[in-house]
């Protein structure tokens, strides 16, 4: 994905109408600046969604941020992403207190995509950081219990079927297309 | 000395229990690992998987209509809830607002189908107790919701009733009379299981006590939907986080989170009984509510880039999608969480310490969608209280007691 | 034919056990199972009655796509299944594979993995429907048993009537 594209993903919302919200993203910004960076951070024009980009050897401070000053308890999920050149971590979370979900996102080089793992800080990730490392091939290093997790036993290692340059070398996706009723005697 | 002086400690071998992918107690494949020690257990592992159908993958390859039928099928009960939070996440990409009445049929769609799938836990639930005529009795009922969700939107379980940009279906005159004499019948046997919930001692002795979910644990577990509330955690999208006419019931003022102190199986089950009864109250002030207009608004297929987060609260939790649209007619990402997936950490929690016997109720007071998982929890047995020991360890150790003896 | 094969297939078509395995389903069809078993329409009326082994049952619902993870397990189940054991696949995704065909961990119908006896198509179908294709196959059992029903047998389609002969065979 390019830099332009990227850019008009983002849909800033206007300052009214959106009061709490920008007031608690001014406070986040000001409390952690040089964890978050400003570019990818945004309010959005959706009521009550924020969005934080994060460094990825800050995440845990971020989080640890999160937890103590804004009370944040309720962890929803983990989406991972391919932009081409980095592949992307989203934590959702929602602030029952403010009633605002905030998302806060991690970008990881393709070559290395490695960041630490928050499943210590808040159990509800565990398995979800599992599932990013199985279909992404992200890995959250540090993660407690690293396992299978969705795919078959027999999957392969080094392929991971979400990323956007997963070419099916199996042909998995054409099979079920082509298969027809099989005859008594094929078993 | 004798040995009879010293105080004799007898620990029960650890024993661990599969269940799964096929038993009887559970309706779809998963498996559990009870690890026992006598009656109790004290250690739970759950493995999904087995449901894993790819969804996310296949939908980038469709294109927005085509996914929305595919959402239906995550799950067959909470089918209108994916169907519908995808149309509202389509909808938000595009930044469409959809007319009023789309947004009161929607949510009456929604609403129809919590109670028919409360009534469906209801039944599994007396089921699991062994208390099977009023299984026979709720699923009986549950036959009229079923009816009024056909008549509504012409099938009984995919309903289909949302598009982008609206609904499908219309509410006529004569549906909406058709509507409101099913929905007082449903109340009324609606409030009979509750007392029956409450004051039946077959169901009551089985659930009091069972499975205790502390609110401090829920909240550190994010525990969702009644699960959640059972145990006091206010967790409820229709009030926290309100979209479509979830506003307007909000703002009428008549109706309330359900909240149970409990914080045991029985607090999960009459969150849920007394819910339904909202439930039908909501349909009915959705109907006697429901503003004039169009049913749907035009969307061009191809939708701007943009991110959306969509929340809503289907009957087991809280649903989100995550949609990544890319100027194309097909989703760039699109990511389900299920509310099923959230409440396997609490659940695993409430397992532990307790007896075998309880096992299948405390599962199913989660009310479990594996189809909607399709995923993997494990947990860890490490308990603080109780110091365990595998066995070959504590063979060593007798050894090694012994040889100090000698 | 004894006396007592006679008497055991009168007893099988009488009253057949049916067991329900889900192998990647949406609950959809479970659900409608169960509803065709509840009082309503009760299915136990036609002797059918759903038990929770495989080893005590003549009749396997399969619901659903089968998917990689499940294919082993599943064809495990139907061995597991005395003889001569029949296998009804219910829902569109059971059939052929449904909506789910182009993923990459599903193989198609519940027929990639195990023989089908019967197909009831629908997403997910009606318990009226479940039901008529449950009396659907005690038709066409009896007649392969030969045991003469007061129903009238409706002509079955070639491939079905070869498949359910081999199975009694077997």
């Amino acid at each position: 994905m390019t830099e332009t594209e990227s850019v008009t993903e983002h849909h800033m919302a206007p300052e009214e109408e959106h009061e709490e919200e920008y007031a608690l993203f001014r406070q986040v910004m000001a409390d952690l600046e040089g964890d978050v960076l400003i570019e990818g951070s945004y309010v959005h024009k959706q009521p009550r969604r924020l969005f934080f980009q994060v460094l990825p050897d800050k995440l845990r401070d971020v989080v640890q941020y999160f937890m103590t000053t804004h009370d944040m308890w309720q962890a929803s999920t983990l989406s991972g992403r391919d932009l081409g050149d980095d592949l992307q971590a989203n934590y959702h979370f929602f602030l029952n207190d403010q009633k605002i979900a905030i998302t806060l996102r991690v970008n990881v080089p393709r070559n290395k995509p490695e960041y630490s793992s928050i499943t210590d800080l808040m159990p509800a990730f565990e398995f979800v950081e599992n599932e990013l490392r199985e279909l992404f091939g992200v890995i959250p290093v540090g993660h407690p219990k690293p396992r299978r997790c969705e795919l078959p036993e027999n999957w392969p290692k080094n392929e991971y079927p979400m990323r956007k340059d997963w070419a099916d070398p199996r042909g998995l996706m054409q099979r079920s297309k082509t298969t027809g009723p099989k005859k008594p005697e094929e078993y | 000395m004798t040995e009879s002086d010293e105080p004799r400690i007898v620990i029960p071998p650890r024993v661990t229990i599969p269940i799964g992918p096929q038993h009887p107690a559970l309706k779809e494949p998963g498996m559990f690992k009870l690890t026992v020690e006598g009656e109790r257990i004290i250690d739970a592992e759950v493995n999904i998987g087995y449901n894993h159908r790819s969804i996310e993958k296949i939908a980038e390859g469709r294109t927005f209509l085509q996914v929305l039928y595919l959402a239906e099928r995550i799950c067959g009960i909470c089918s209108a809830t994916h169907n519908g939070t995808l149309a509202q996440a389509v909808e938000a990409a595009a930044e469409v607002e959809i007319p009023e009445r789309a947004k009161f049929i929607r949510t009456l769609t929604w609403e129809l189908e919590r109670i028919h799938s409360h009534i469906l836990w209801l039944g599994v639930a007396f089921h699991e107790v062994g208390f099977d005529t009023a299984f026979m009795y709720s699923w009986r009922d549950r036959e009229v919701v079923m009816d009024l969700l056909e008549t509504l939107s012409g099938n009984r379980v995919n309903y289909a009733m949302n598009t982008i940009g609206g609904v499908r279906r219309d509410v006529t005159d004569s549906l909406k009379e058709t509507l409101l004499k099913g929905l007082d019948k449903l109340e009324e046997r609606m409030k009979y299981y509750r007392d029956v919930a409450i004051y039946e001692k077959t169901f009551w002795n089985r659930v009091d006590g069972v499975g205790v979910l502390p609110n401090k644990i829920a909240k550190s577990h994010g525990a969702v939907g009644p699960t959640g509330r059972g145990s006091n955690v206010p967790t409820d999208v229709r009030f926290n986080d309100p979209t479509q006419a979830y506003v307007h019931l909000r703002d009428s003022g008549e109706f309330e989170m359900v909240l149970s102190d409990r914080e045991d199986v029985a607090g999960r089950a009459i969150v849920r009984v007394v819910e339904t009864i909202e439930a039908v109250r909501m349909c009915r002030w959705l109907l006697h509510n429901l503003p004039d207009g169009p049913i749907r608004e035009r969307v061009r297929p191809r939708i701007q880039p943009n991110e959306v987060l969509a929340r809503y609260e289907a009957p087991r939790g809280e649903v989100i999608h995550y949609l990544v649209t890319n100027g194309s007619d097909k989703p760039e990402r699109w990511k389900v969480r299920a509310p099923t997936h959230a409440n396997w950490v609490s659940m695993a929690y409430t397992l532990r310490g307790g007896y075998l016997a309880d096992a299948p109720i405390i599962l199913a007071a989660i009310d479990p969608c594996f189809s909607c998982t399709d995923r993997v929890v494990l947990v860890d047995a490490e308990d603080e209280t109780i110091q365990l020991k595998p066995l070959d360890v504590l063979r060593a150790e007798s050894n090694k007691w012994y040889e100090s003896r000698t | 034919m004894g006396f007592l094969r006679k008497l055991i297939n009168r007893a099988r078509v009488k009253s057949p056990y049916v067991f329900h395995f889900n192998s990647g389903s949406c609950n959809g069809c479970d659900i409608e199972i169960i509803a065709a078993l509840m009082p309503r329409l009760d299915l136990e009326r036609f002797g059918i009655k759903l038990v929770g082994s495989p080893r005590h049952a003549d009749v396997m619902l399969c619901t659903g796509p089968v998917t990689e993870q499940i294919k082993p397990r599943l064809q495990r189940i139907y061995e597991q299944m005395a003889e001569p054991k029949f296998v009804v696949a219910i829902g569109s995704c059971a059939c052929s594979g449904g909506v789910f065909r182009g993923s990459y961990n599903v193989l198609g119908g519940v027929d990639q993995a195990i023989p089908v006896t019967a197909y009831i198509p629908g997403c997910p179908p009606k318990p009226s429907a479940i039901t008529y294709g449950a009396y659907k196959l005690l038709e066409v059992l009896s007649e392969q048993l030969g045991i003469s029903e007061d129903v009238a047998a409706e002509p079955v389609a070639e491939e079905q009537t070869e498949s359910i002969k081999e199975a009694v065979e077997a």
